[in-house]
């Protein structure tokens, strides 16, 4: 059956409320988690260090009461595209990439391709790290309502305003694209669902669409980037008849305050990223 | 109180406005307008598309800029760039789709952002908020995320936080268009509330049946003023805004259409009740001879 | 009528955001039937579920049990049918010609439908004329146009045309009216009444505004939180303004007029639905 609602799709920038210990610490704590541990997975290449992470992160999503089945929801349309990922790596990198806590072992040559161990260690780990990546974004965005975590950017940013970071411009920004992320979706949904009602070859029997052409990717993108072009140019005005003029100036409706909780999950989670990043050298794999 | 002794809030004097000046084929859209808007006012400027009511709006809260002739807000220039903060703050603007005009994801974050733009101190943000969301009647969904609302309110959020900067004027640019029925009667009815209350609205519409909410009419055609006048006044002329392809609301054209066929009936009926109330009594005076 | 529907639901249900927490139920058990040559109108407050009913007419949505849809004799809970024919007999247009329009140039947008019909390109030059003729698109003027330059009433017009091109038995509208001027919707209106009356096109109107559907369609269903709660010929509809009004729907002025004649005692013959009606149902009370 054809299923056009992407909304059911994308639990990124979903908050789903609830009253779990990460629900109620302050968004600038669960920001910094999000960026210390975001931090340990990139400088993270062994099967150790991942197995680790995967855990960490994988309860972490427990503690915070997020059902998995939605998470990994959210994975879906993007699976097509990690699979050919996968599939390149695992043929073409073999030669390039020497496997950590080994000694190279070629599995399979011919021509270009190299199938190493390597290469496998460059799939899995991969694949590990999308999963913690995965884990960490759905820990910050469903459990944390979007005003709240660029309340918790605009807030760590302000020190830096003063070398010139724009800082409430850009949470701004964040805020904006994560408020017309949903709308454009339904968008793209209606506009699927009027090509189609033409004869447009949307959606294909299977739940998985390998292959779409370029034109008919063109006939969507078209449209949708002209609404949000459209939506742009109304926000703009909108705003600049609100008197929006830039951050310098500004009062604020929301005040953040840290609890003892906060504290308590900031220290944590520096030092677990900090022996990760020092130990990373030192795992057997 | 006579209007007339009153100062004008808005003077807009031999307005000219050209889109694309410099261009090869500038768009001539604004062709001399003169108009002075009372405080307290309830100005309803109809005309069809590209007739220039949008356009006119946006050169009093300083979107636009003259291009020729001045328009003064409470006797500031609007060319004068130091003088566009202060305009826009007294010169509200609500806009036709509700979703591109709302920032924030939460509603009474959204209804903050034009007062927090003008820093007003944070002690007072929260009572503005609650004051403009309960104006609007919105008071109950403050912490509702805005997608999840009704489009209807969302205007209504979007006119709260015009509101919360406490405008004296508020201009809604065709605000009504995209709503259904229920939609239009309660941002009318909360529009209404806010002049009763004082607020100076110029309602930007092509409803004709939204014009009888006001107190003066404007009728726009290529860029000027052909009509002007109350509701009454100008929806008795049925056939010149037939020529103008605009609309008049079904009672006048019932009343205008049973003139045509008896001299006696009112031509200028605007409301449901009244013309029922002249068929009743033409009704009641045959059967009492 | 002893033919059988063109549409037939029946019990039809569907939920949106399926499995996740924010799921959402659009339709509660709705029951409709429209007959091939008949003109309904489909009304109802934001969110009572009237576009979720009219996209299961050409199976954008499927039915899911017990919920059945049969189109022109065709059951869509069964896989196997080709939902493009059914998308050739029914055709949809949707609330803004932004979201339908996508080529480079007017005609070839317009030609899409024929093109995916598998047309000749000598046919469907032919094709996409006729459907430029029926919305009042000048051909040679507006075919090499680009699509996104246009005003919004030309694109309306151009979407318009890039439906009927398909030649649909059928013709849905979305909301097409919705922040359309009283001149542009006028226009429309009447187009789709020839279409109707002089091309027997069967015309589905979705809306939430009486006074588009009063001089258009012959019966309507009123909508309300995912139910049908009203079904009747449009007069038999307007009759019952308080019932209407509590499902956030109004009457046209002419027809308020009529009712606040009864309610003050005053026989009214014919409840007018449009002005005409309105004019002469006013002088048979004046005079008689």
């Amino acid at each position: 059956m054809e299923d056009f609602e992407f909304l059911r799709h994308i639990t990124i920038g979903q908050f789903l409320p609830g009253d779990s210990i990460i629900h109620r610490l302050d968004p600038r704590t669960k920001l910094s988690i999000f960026l210390f541990i975001t931090i340990a997975v990139t400088f993270s290449v062994s099967y150790t260090a991942n197995v680790i992470l995967v855990l960490v992160t994988l309860s972490l999503v427990l503690l915070s009461g997020v059902s998995m089945r939605y998470v990994f929801s959210g994975v879906k349309p993007a699976i097509p595209l990690i699979i050919v990922l996968a599939i390149l790596q695992l043929l073409f990198y073999g030669g390039q990439f020497v496997p950590f806590g080994m000694q190279t072992k070629t599995y399979f040559h011919w021509g270009w391709i190299h199938i190493t161990n390597g290469s496998v260690q460059l799939v899995i780990v991969s694949a590990l790290r999308f999963i913690e990546l995965l884990f960490l974004t759905s820990l910050l965005t469903n459990t944390t309502t979007l005003t709240d975590i660029t309340h918790g950017m605009e807030n760590m940013l302000r020190p830096f305003s003063r070398i010139g970071v724009p800082a409430h411009e850009l949470s701004l920004v964040a805020t904006i694209a994560l408020r017309f992320v949903p709308l454009l979706a339904e968008q793209l949904e209606i506009i699927m669902k009027a090509q189609a009602s033409r004869g447009a070859d949307i959606a294909h029997q299977g739940k998985f669409q390998f292959v779409t052409t370029t034109r008919q990717v063109a006939a969507l993108i078209v449209p949708l980037f002209i609404d949000a072009l459209r939506r742009a140019e109304d926000l703009i005005l909108a705003m600049q008849a609100r008197c929006y003029v830039g951050g310098r100036g500004r009062s604020s409706l929301v005040r953040l305050e840290f609890a003892p909780l906060d504290y308590v999950a900031y220290v944590l989670s520096l030092i677990f990223s900090v022996s990760m990043l020092a130990l990373r050298n030192y795992f057997p794999i | 109180m006579s209007v007339a002794s009153v100062e004008p809030i808005i003077r807009i004097e031999g307005l000219h406005f050209h889109y694309n000046p410099q261009s090869e084929h500038p768009i001539h859209a604004i062709k001399g307008i003169d108009l002075e808007i009372y405080p307290g006012e309830y100005l309803v400027v109809v005309g069809h598309n590209g007739s220039g009511k949008s356009t006119l709006a946006k050169n009093i809260n300083v979107l636009l800029k003259p291009t020729e002739g001045d328009v003064w807000v409470e006797d500031m220039n609007t060319r004068d760039p130091a003088n566009t903060l202060a305009i826009r703050s007294e010169v509200g603007m609500v806009f036709q789709i509700p979703d591109n005009q709302i920032v924030a994801t939460i509603v009474e974050e959204d209804v903050a952002f034009g007062p927090e733009n003008l820093g007003v101190p944070d002690d007072e943000l929260q009572e503005r908020v609650e004051w403009a969301l309960g104006v609007v009647d919105m008071l109950d969904h403050r912490r509702r995320p805005p997608h999840r609302l009704s489009a209807g309110q969302k205007q209504r959020v979007a006119i709260a936080g015009v509101m919360a900067m406490k405008p004296k004027v508020l201009i809604l640019d065709e605000s009504t268009a995209m709503l259904d029925p229920e939609g239009r009667r309660d941002v009318l009815a909360a529009v209404r509330q806010l002049n009763a209350e004082g607020v100076t609205v110029i309602a930007i519409t092509h409803f004709m049946h939204e014009a009888a909410e006001g107190n003066r009419v404007i009728v726009m055609e290529a860029g000027k003023i052909v009509m002007e006048g109350t509701p009454r006044e100008v929806f008795s002329h049925v056939e010149e805004l037939r020529a103008l392809q605009l609309d008049v609301p079904q009672t006048t054209e019932l009343a205008y259409r049973l003139n045509q066929l008896d001299s006696t009936f009112p031509p200028d009926l605007l409301l449901v009740d009244d013309v029922a109330a002249e068929i009743q009594r033409r009704v009641n005076g045959r059967s009492g001879e | 009528m002893n033919e059988r529907p063109f549409i037939q639901i029946n019990d039809l249900h569907h939920n949106y955001l399926r499995d996740t927490p924010l799921e959402v139920t659009a339709l509660q058990g709705v029951n409709m039937e429209i007959y091939r040559g008949e003109s309904v109108g489909i009304i109802g407050r934001t969110g009572a579920g009237k576009s979720t009913v009219v996209q299961h007419f050409n199976g954008l949505i499927r039915p899911r049990k017990p919920g059945q849809v049969i189109v022109d004799g065709e059951d869509l809970s069964d896989p196997k049918v080709d939902v493009r024919r059914i998308r050739q007999k029914v055709g949809l247009v949707f609330q803004y010609p932004e979201q339908q329009l996508f080529e480079r140039l007017v005609g070839d947008d317009i030609a899409f439908g024929p093109k995916k019909l598998g047309m000749e390109p000598a046919e469907r030059r032919e094709r996409v004329k006729w459907a430029m003729e029926m919305v009042g698109l000048d051909f040679e003027e507006f075919k090499d146009r680009f699509t996104f330059s246009l005003s919004g009433g030309e694109m309306r017009k151009a979407a318009l045309a890039g439906v009927l091109a398909l030649q649909p038995e059928m013709l849905i509208l979305d909301e097409s009216t919705s922040g359309v001027d009283p001149r542009s919707r006028r226009e429309l209106l009447e187009r789709l009444l020839t279409l109707h009356k002089e091309h027997g096109l069967t015309l589905a109107f979705v809306s939430p505004n009486m006074e588009d559907m009063a001089g258009l369609v012959e019966r309507i269903y009123v909508m309300d939180d995912g139910h049908v709660v009203m079904n009747g010929t449009t007069r038999e509809i307007f009759s019952q303004p308080d019932e209407l009004h509590e499902h956030g729907l109004g009457v046209p002025q002419v027809t308020e007029v009529a009712h606040t004649l009864i309610a003050r005692g005053i026989a009214v013959e014919q409840i007018p639905v449009t002005v005409e009606e309105g004019v002469k149902e006013t002088w048979k009370i004046l005079n008689s």
